[in-house]
């Protein structure tokens, strides 16, 4: 983990150090170099002090005990040297460095009326001052960088206290708030990410909200058949010829197969994702929903109703079959469900560019245009249902349609003499 | 006693009409609101009691409740529903309902409130209906006279519930009829009188007293 405390601390201080380290170099660089000019220049001085005595013995009471001077005289005869010992030479005019006695010595010559003039310095002398004085001015900016640094954490401490407590306000946080994060007072730079924040906690809360409501709706929808369920258990235990047994026990069969067939309905619903992958083999259309038609038939000659198909269209789709089943199952299903006894239910499918279009018609009495779509939302019952229905068929053929990346819709036929369910799908 | 069921659920339904009928109630099943108005205001009194569900399409069952008891009907009214809220038993329990089963539920159960509901619609409190002679167990479906257990019909058992559930009044004929009698049961018209001769035969002559041309009614004295 990174801590942008740290990264922020370390990096400035990292800024602090080079740059005041560089700026003690460039000081202590300068500071020596212009005091080695100021001892030149003193050098220099001392020099035209000693010209305008007569043999530079005056010079001595100054107490530079450091400094030697020699004069000689116009005919290069030495008239005076403050360490006679120490053997100065006469040298061209101008700085130079010689070494007597095996110390190094900064030597000024120059020529003053006749006579010529020496001055001469111990170069340790020199350096021993130069490097003082660029010590005094090094040292506080040496000083000064951690301090600084201690500032600057606290500065930065401070500043990022505001992200602290938007952390400590996310903790306390329950899973189910409804409420988004406060963003009052928070810097410009932290606040887009809390925005962004708030809106996926919103959508977060709004799929945990629909969740929920699937849960408790599914729950419901699981009770009408597992009252069934229980009422037929009841009555199968009160039968008292065989006769009223086998009928009582062929109705309890049907309950447990409306039941199962829900619990299968219901986690096609719960199972869809909004994008998954349409995965399966290319399948014929006009001989999966033969499949269908032989399925549903024996449903429809009891109900009086004929089921019939026309297929004009040798596509394939590429889904599983068992996906496929269950979307033109739900639609055979209420198709034959809202048909009178005597009537049709027809299965279409025609070919059209890169997809196929199947349809379902009835000869039901339609739908409110207003319920055409509205039919499709789980649970949803429209007016004039005959019952008996879950209210999950069309939402799980919505669900699955969409999975394969086709559409559903419902729409009354033109006369009103039933409903069309048309499904388009893509064909590879 | 005559029930009216009120289910969309044809499973439902038809077992609730199955499982009444063998107790011997005779039950009349419609599948929406509407049917259950129509019903109760066409064949007024004729049901004493109505098992509703509220999770009707079209017409809810709280709307066929609210009408039907602005109209004055006291019939008795149990809902049955999938819907358990708090909120929604209280507004049934509010609306006028005498009782709430929630679904899935026992048939025994149901039988269990049915009796119950309509005891304390009679303002009894034993469970057993009584005469000075005769003891009618509606839980055990057993009558007994002087310590001897009658055995008696489904039917014959209905016909003397509903003269023993009000000790004294005289019911006519049609009203008996209604009482055991579902729509869809043709029914012969000495139905009742056959009926009738087969329960005084097994539980007493003197203890159904004819008023010609009026109806029967339970002797209650000794």
């Amino acid at each position: 983990m990174t801590s942008l405390r740290r990264r922020l601390l370390l990096s400035s201080s990292l800024a602090v150090g080079i740059v005041g380290l560089l700026c003690a170099t460039v000081a202590y660089r300068q500071v020596s170099d212009q005091t080695r000019t100021l001892l030149d220049d003193q050098l220099a001085q001392i020099a035209r002090l000693a010209a305008q005595t007569i043999d530079g013995s005056e010079l001595q009471s100054r107490g530079d005990e450091d400094i030697v001077v020699s004069v000689w005289s116009a005919d290069q005869k030495l008239a005076f040297s403050s360490a006679t010992g120490l053997g100065l030479p006469l040298l061209a005019p101008g700085f130079a460095e010689v070494v007597l006695k095996g110390e190094p010595y900064r030597v000024y010559s120059t020529v003053i009326g006749a006579r010529h003039i020496a001055v001469a310095q111990p170069v340790d002398i020199r350096d021993d001052q130069a490097e003082a004085a660029a010590l005094a001015a090094f040292l506080p900016l040496l000083v000064l960088m951690p301090v600084l640094a201690i500032v600057l954490a606290l500065v930065i401490r401070a500043q990022l206290k505001s992200v602290r407590s938007l952390a400590a306000q996310v903790a306390r946080r329950g899973p189910f708030e409804r409420d988004g994060l406060e963003a009052a007072g928070l810097p410009a730079e932290v606040l887009p990410l809390v925005e962004e924040i708030n809106r996926l906690l919103a959508r977060q809360h709004a799929a945990a909200q629909r969740e929920r409501q699937f849960v408790t709706d599914a729950a419901h929808a699981l009770r009408t058949p597992l009252a069934a369920l229980q009422l037929q258990a009841d009555v199968l235990e009160g039968a008292t010829t065989p006769q009223e047994y086998a009928a009582r026990f062929t109705d309890l069969r049907a309950g447990v197969r409306r039941a199962a067939h829900l619990s299968d309905q219901l986690l096609s619903v719960a199972r869809s994702k909004p994008a998954a992958d349409p995965q399966g083999l290319p399948l014929e259309v006009a001989a999966m929903l033969r499949e269908v038609v032989d399925l549903y038939q024996p449903a429809a000659a009891a109900a009086g109703i004929a089921l019939r198909l026309h297929p004009e269209s040798h596509a394939s789709v590429r889904a599983d079959s068992r996906r496929l089943l269950l979307i033109f199952g739900n639609l055979v299903d209420n198709a034959l469900r809202y048909t009178p006894a005597g009537g049709e239910v027809q299965l279409r499918a025609q070919s059209a560019a890169g997809t196929v279009r199947i349809e379902v018609l009835d000869q039901g009495p339609g739908l409110p245009p207003a319920e055409l779509t509205r039919v499709f939302e789980p649970f949803y019952r429209a007016a004039g249902d005959p019952g008996g229905g879950s209210g999950l068929g069309l939402a799980t053929v919505a669900n699955l349609v969409k999975e394969l990346g086709g559409e559903a819709s419902l729409h009354n036929r033109e006369d009103r003499s039933g409903l069309v369910a048309c499904i388009t799908l893509p064909t590879p | 006693m005559r029930i009216l069921i009120v289910e969309d659920d044809a499973m439902i339904g038809a077992s609730l009409v199955r499982g009444l009928t063998d107790e011997g109630y005779a039950v009349d099943w419609v599948r929406d609101g509407g049917q259950a108005e129509a019903a109760l205001i066409d064949r007024h009194h004729e049901f004493q009691l109505m098992l509703l569900d509220l999770g009707l399409p079209q017409k809810s069952g709280t709307d066929v409740l609210r009408r039907i008891r602005a109209a004055g009907d006291n019939i008795l009214v149990i809902v049955i529903t999938a819907r358990d809220a708090l909120a929604d038993r209280i507004e049934g329990l509010d609306l006028g309902a005498d009782d709430f089963l929630v679904k899935p539920f026992e048939l025994t159960e149901l039988k269990a409130r049915i009796r119950a509901v309509s005891r304390r619609h009679a303002g009894r409190v034993e469970p057993q209906l009584k005469t000075a002679v005769l003891s009618l167990d509606p839980a055990a479906r057993c009558v007994v006279r002087d310590g001897r257990r009658i055995q008696l019909t489904a039917r014959e058992f209905a016909l003397l519930q509903a003269l023993m559930q009000r000790p004294g009044a005289l019911l006519s004929r049609t009203q008996l009829e209604s009482r055991i009698y579902s729509w869809s049961e043709a029914v012969d018209s000495n139905a009742v009188e056959f009926l009738l001769h087969g329960l005084r035969q097994k539980i007493g002559a003197d203890q159904i007293e004819n008023v010609r041309g009026v109806g029967w009614r339970i002797v209650t004295g000794p």
